[in-house]
């Protein structure tokens, strides 16, 4: 009899270690994922990475299909070292409005379609005010757009337009132009793109300076000539070639000795 | 006592066990939250974005503003273990170089001292061979830095030579930044823990697997993967651990085989290399 006691609450320890340990997200309910992009302390590059221990609400706002789970709203639940949350019984596939309550991104709300069992991650962008955003972030050389819009704030048409600088992964100043039509909260330009034909490609870094001089933000374009090659060996004592053949770079300069 | 007694007191003995764990557990789970939370608060503060502020008021050449730039500068980049003392005196001379440089009383500061700087220093601990740098590479992490510190790596007049307009020399404050920068990047980042030739072509490949990814995305009908690639650090660096054991095991050694005198004087040794002056 004693045995049979000690193997249910065995078993029952067992069960409840289990459900809590679980894996994937649960259904009846859904979970949601917290992750956070900012500039990489160390590079300056943006990265995403899980964001924990975020408070996060939940309130279901309308079916979008025979809904399973009878919970409609969620408050203030700690996404923990994982960086998720689990709605046990979350009524879905419906809309929910996700509010974030603490970090970086606290007090904005979203609205997603999530659906039952299904793991949905929500971002929180968190990047200084002088970081702006090109359209297109990505330039053909072959095939090069007339304009660009670039994207963000404090952009001004105080005493003229703004000029944008092109630098290229070199530390090239490889051409500027002038905006053409800025927007009247200054949260966005358009304007043309610089001749690139004799510029190299890579990462180029473009800078938006106002017109009395001040830097206003800075973005980044990739510039890329589709030519898929497969370099040649290199020369003897000169190092590797560029995927790129237009890419231009001084040769055998680099072998310093100090 | 008979069977049915033991097993119901052994349930009831059962049921407190949970509940101390139960309550033990949640005031544990609120101090660690609200530790967490004081983190978080701590992290969210972009330290780049702090020196670029710092930068930007220090434009002016105002003292005040610019030996703020400067204490920041060496706060924030200069590796834990170098003493307080240590530190102050750096930002000084940090600090006077800045203003003589903004005064036009001395030169900039070129990307082959701030190379040969790192070098001495790699050399003077005795790190390993990829510690090493040289003036392309200080380059390009000044054109990463340029998005994190835009108002700081500030090519407002840009040097044209053969032609071409490209990144001129460094301010002191720069300098001492991209130096301090490019020392965290041979002790932690496996992009730079490279020689040249290895350096250039992980950057190419890189950049041609961003291209790659931008295409077959475009041609996917634009729709999106879910979410981007997530770059958790020791996802993102998965072979790099054992170079940054190295490094610190190589360093730690040096470190500790050199003289007392020596190890102090390491700080203004490394400042006269960039020409920082006392």
């Amino acid at each position: 009899m004693m045995k049979k006691y000690l193997l249910l609450i065995v078993a029952l320890f067992i069960t409840g270690m289990g459900t809590a340990c679980q894996s994937g997200p649960p259904d009846p309910g859904f979970r949601v994922s917290t992750y956070r992009t900012t500039l990489d302390p160390i590079t300056g590059l943006p990265v995403t990475f899980s964001h924990t221990n975020i408070l996060l609400s939940g309130a279901w706002d309308r079916d979008i299909g025979t809904p399973r789970g009878s919970l409609t709203v969620f408050l203030s639940r700690n996404t923990g070292s994982s960086g998720y949350v689990n709605v046990d019984n979350g009524r879905a596939p419906a809309v929910w409005e996700l509010t974030e309550d603490s970090g970086a991104c606290a007090g904005q709300t979203i609205a997603e379609e999530i659906y039952p069992g299904e793991n949905e991650d929500i971002y929180c962008t968190d990047f200084p005010t002088f970081i702006f955003f090109a359209s297109p972030a990505f330039i053909d050389k072959t095939d090069p757009p007339a304009s660009v819009t670039i994207n963000g704030q404090g952009i001004s048409t105080a005493g003229g337009m703004p000029n944008v600088e092109y630098w290229d992964s070199y530390g090239n100043l490889v051409g500027q132009r002038q905006a053409t039509s800025v927007a009247g909260d200054g949260s966005w330009l358009n304007g043309p793109v610089p001749d690139l034909s004799n510029a190299g490609t890579g990462t180029f870094v473009v800078r938006v300076k106002n017109p009395d001089g001040a830097l206003a933000g800075i973005a980044y374009i990739d510039v890329w000539y589709p030519y898929i090659y497969e370099p040649p060996p290199p020369p003897p004592g000169c190092g590797g070639e560029p995927l790129d053949p237009r890419m231009e770079r001084p040769i055998c300069d680099y072998e310093y000795s100090y | 006592m008979n069977k049915k007694v033991k097993i119901g007191l052994l349930m009831v003995a059962f049921g407190a066990l949970a509940s101390i764990l139960f309550w033990v557990g949640t005031n544990s789970s609120a101090k660690i939250q609200v530790q967490a939370e004081q983190a978080e608060h701590v992290k969210s503060e972009n330290v780049f974005a702090r020196i670029n502020d710092k930068a930007r008021a220090a434009k002016g050449g105002d003292e005040k503003a610019v030996r703020a730039l400067a204490d920041d500068i060496v706060e924030t980049l200069t590796p834990s273990e170098v003493p307080v003392f240590t530190k102050e005196s750096m930002k000084d001379r940090v600090a006077r170089a800045e203003l003589n440089y903004r005064k036009g009383k001395r030169k900039g500061v070129t990307e082959v001292d701030a190379a040969k700087t790192v070098n001495q220093l790699a050399a003077d601990l005795g790190a390993p061979d990829f510690a090493k740098t040289n003036s392309r590479q200080v380059r390009s992490l000044r054109v990463s830095m340029m998005m994190g510190m835009p108002n700081l790596i500030s090519p407002d007049t840009p040097t044209t030579k053969n032609g071409r307009a490209s990144l001129p020399d460094m301010s002191p404050a720069e300098a001492v930044s991209v130096s301090l920068m490019m020392l965290h990047q041979k002790m932690t980042n496996p992009d730079y823990q490279l020689g040249q030739k290895e350096f250039d072509d992980n950057r190419d490949k890189k950049h041609y697997e961003k291209w790659q990814a931008h295409r077959a995305e475009k041609t996917n009908n634009g729709h999106h993967n879910k979410g981007p690639v997530l770059w958790a650090m020791d996802a993102r660096y998965p072979n790099g651990k054992s170079k940054n054991r190295e490094i610190k095991e190589a360093v730690t050694r040096g470190a500790g085989a050199m003289k007392v005198e020596d190890l102090t004087g390491l700080a203004d040794k490394t400042l006269d290399k960039l020409g920082i002056e006392r």
